[in-house]
């Protein structure tokens, strides 16, 4: 007894930006897609923003498709000419492009308070506060406030409750919260806005809600486009046939599924999300199919530190490389699990993107 | 020994899906980065954590989210071995397996011939708490010619023991199974806990009934239909959807869609009934909570029906009231032309 097996133009392994990215574009070109991942991808503990150079064209197509995407599914992103300095729940600015009315706190922002919601560890105004003075002429103001409701379980008075603390109790009129438990906060902060007659923004944060906002736009994209994502499943092998490869096998809980693809994306992301794994003094593939190698990159301090970071999997004229040294002409990378991609700290979700949506053409090339 | 604290990234994933945090706060219930991990990590000894190791319903959310794929629940469950005192609940259990080979007092037996190809495991809580159910699933798969039966002897299957730290009765139960297990050409259940437990200390193939339902007798044989219209609403059981494999919801979808006049609605809110890890006995506010949330959400998408294909599920969720929650298998049976 088995499984039915998984058929498709392409198979993608890894759910997060890159995965999704390429899964989206190789869908649009009318192409079969499934898409297999398990845990949580880095892109989900990320800040959900991005950097991307408008003069580059692979940026403005991604750009102008996902937006679209995200709009039909309640979320208001322009991509901004020139980069908006965010400010993120530590107080610190961060550059990006992807700007909305909704959640931009910036470095241009005046007569603002910071409010922290007891037992949210996610913004700390008193910290911010601090942090912001160092640098800037004027400080936010801090205010903590202690919620009646749970605003995941009892929306509704929660935003009743706060809307007129806002209102009353604040004097400054943009306020900055840290972001809220919900799936699609859009509308709970338009509430509050309406009900405090404030300009409520959201502070950049990552290991919270707009991370995991932004992968489930990028989900709902997919899904929007006929892309198959089946979650909990991981690439156990890979059945190679001379030079490409031919199928996989997948795990779907305790058992296993077969998979029969013409083409391969691998985006599993870096050592964090577990797409490369650190064995010794070695970043390897985890499934030791594939062989790896490091970018050469300018740096500082431990030259082994620089080249764990740039490591990611080989390739030879994009396609991935295996261990006996031939690169497989139907598997392409994409995203964090290449090369150059993890270094100094994370290329971003822009540079991710745009590799994927490259990474989607190669692809292309191929079937 | 595990060490998942090692290799924690500390990224918060777990934390942000446990359902017992974000129901119950984090003054009450730690989450699993700090049970499985910084505890374990910082403290050698702690009994000011007894009570919220009890509260870990071993739905495995947290293990499902970890990029560093740790084995959170099993830590946990080791934690609570190291630092708890056991509950009345759990000493109950160790009685009734020591007397009657199950955890619960066996109530009734099943009606099945002892003997064929097809071994169905009633477990504990099947046969004792929904035993219509466990009843039901066995009259469909003979319904359909399948030489279903039921071993005389069979015990539990050694799970819930080994949760809280009786290794020894696990064991001893084991090796009672394991000449019937490996007498049968297949081996079957409706309880995921028990399916697990099966492959992982019998390492026998053991198939959820929705598994074998699917790929071995398939949906065409079971000839399902609905005589009237109904809205459902299906709940994923935390064991079978992430251990005992997500293609399992993926047949129950398609098993309830092929059925005519039946319409599945989206519950708005996803997590684990409360029912699982101990919780039922050991807090049965919190079980109750839990299962009032699943309920609630099911009312919200205007289900008739609330189907679950585990018996803890099952019984836990029952106890909310609102919604009629029924057991998915012993649904399908009451649909299935195939039975006469």
């Amino acid at each position: 007894m088995s499984l039915p097996d998984v058929d498709a133009d392409v198979l993608v392994a890894g759910g997060g930006a890159a995965g999704l990215t390429a899964a989206t574009r190789l869908a649009l070109d009318g192409r079969s897609v499934t898409v297999i991942s398990s845990a949580t991808p880095a892109t989900a503990l990320s800040t959900g923003r991005m950097l991307l150079d408008p003069e580059q064209l692979e940026a403005v197509e991604w750009a102008s498709f996902f937006l679209a995407q995200f709009r039909r599914q309640g979320a208001y992103y322009v991509m901004s000419k020139r980069p908006v300095n965010a400010l993120t729940n530590f107080g610190t600015a961060m550059k990006q492009s992807l700007t909305s009315p909704l959640f931009d706190w910036t470095t241009r922002d005046r007569d603002v308070a910071v409010v922290g919601l007891v037992g949210n560890g996610d913004l700390d105004p008193d910290l911010v506060s601090r942090e912001i003075g160092r640098s800037h002429r004027v400080r936010p103001r801090p205010y903590w406030f202690s919620p009646s409701f749970s605003p995941e379980l009892d929306r509704d008075r929660f935003a009743e409750e706060l809307g007129s603390v806002l209102m009353n109790d604040v004097a400054e009129s943009t306020i900055v919260l840290p972001p809220l438990p919900q799936r699609s906060p859009y509308d709970l902060l338009a509430e509050l806005r309406k009900r405090s007659g404030k300009r409520i923004v959201e502070a950049a944060t990552p290991l919270s809600w707009p991370g995991r906002r932004f992968q489930a736009l990028m989900e709902g994209t997919a899904a929007r486009l006929g892309v198959t994502v089946l979650k909990d499943r991981r690439l156990m092998s890979l059945d190679i046939d001379g030079r490409e490869a031919a199928g996989a096998l997948l795990s779907s809980g305790g058992r296993t599924q077969k998979a029969r693809f013409n083409a391969l994306v691998l985006a599993t992301g870096g050592v964090p999300s577990g797409g490369l794994d650190v064995e010794g003094r070695n970043v390897i593939d985890p499934l030791r199919l594939f062989k790896t190698s490091s970018a050469p990159s300018p740096g500082v301090a431990s030259h082994r530190l620089r080249s764990a970071l740039s490591t990611g999997i080989a390739t030879r004229k994009g396609k991935a490389v295996t261990l006996q040294g031939g690169s497989l002409r139907n598997v392409v990378v994409a995203g964090s699990l290449a090369k150059g991609m993890s270094y100094p700290l994370g290329r971003g979700l822009g540079d991710v993107v745009v590799h994927a949506w490259k990474a989607a053409l190669a692809v292309e090339e191929v079937l | 020994m595990l060490h998942p604290e090692n290799r924690c990234i500390k990224c918060g994933a777990c934390q942000s899906v446990c359902p017992v945090l974000r129901l119950e706060g984090r003054e009450t219930f730690p989450g699993p980065r700090r049970l499985a991990v910084e505890v374990s990590r910082f403290s050698r000894e702690n009994s000011t954590l007894s009570s919220p190791l009890e509260m870990c319903t071993s739905c495995a959310q947290c293990e499902s989210a970890c990029p560093s794929r740790l084995p959170l629940t099993d830590a946990v469950m080791l934690m609570r071995v190291r630092h708890g005192a056991r509950s009345e609940g759990g000493d109950r259990m160790l009685r009734n397996s020591r007397q009657f080979g199950r955890t619960i007092a066996p109530v009734s037996s099943m009606r099945a011939p002892s003997e064929g190809s097809t071994l169905f495991f009633p477990g504990c809580v099947g046969e004792a708490r929904t035993a219509s159910s466990v009843q039901a699933a066995i009259d469909l798969l003979l319904s359909t010619g399948d030489r279903t039966y039921v071993p005389d002897g069979w015990s539990c299957c050694g799970s819930p023991l080994e949760k809280i730290g009786e290794r020894r009765e696990a064991e001893r139960l084991r090796s009672i199974n394991a000449p019937l297990l490996e007498a049968a050409e297949a081996v079957v259940t409706a309880c995921p806990g028990c399916a697990v437990q099966l492959r992982r200390s019998n390492g026998v193939e053991a198939l959820h009934v929705l598994e074998y339902l699917y790929e071995s007798i398939t949906p065409a044989r079971l000839r399902l239909r609905s005589s009237r219209l109904l809205t459902v609403a299906l709940h994923s059981p935390c064991h079978l959807l992430r251990t005992v494999g997500p293609h399992t919801i993926d047949y129950a979808r398609e098993l309830l869609a092929s059925v005519p006049g039946l319409r599945v609605v989206d519950m708005d809110d996803e997590g684990c009934c409360g029912g699982g890890g101990g919780v039922a006995s050991a807090r049965p506010d919190l079980a109750l909570r839990m299962a009032r949330r699943r309920v609630d959400s099911a009312a919200r998408a205007g289900a008739e029906v609330l189907l679950a294909p585990c018996p803890f599920c099952v019984v836990n969720l029952g106890r909310a009231g609102g919604v009629e929650v029924r057991e998915l298998t012993s649904f399908l049976a009451s649909l299935s032309e195939s039975r006469s």
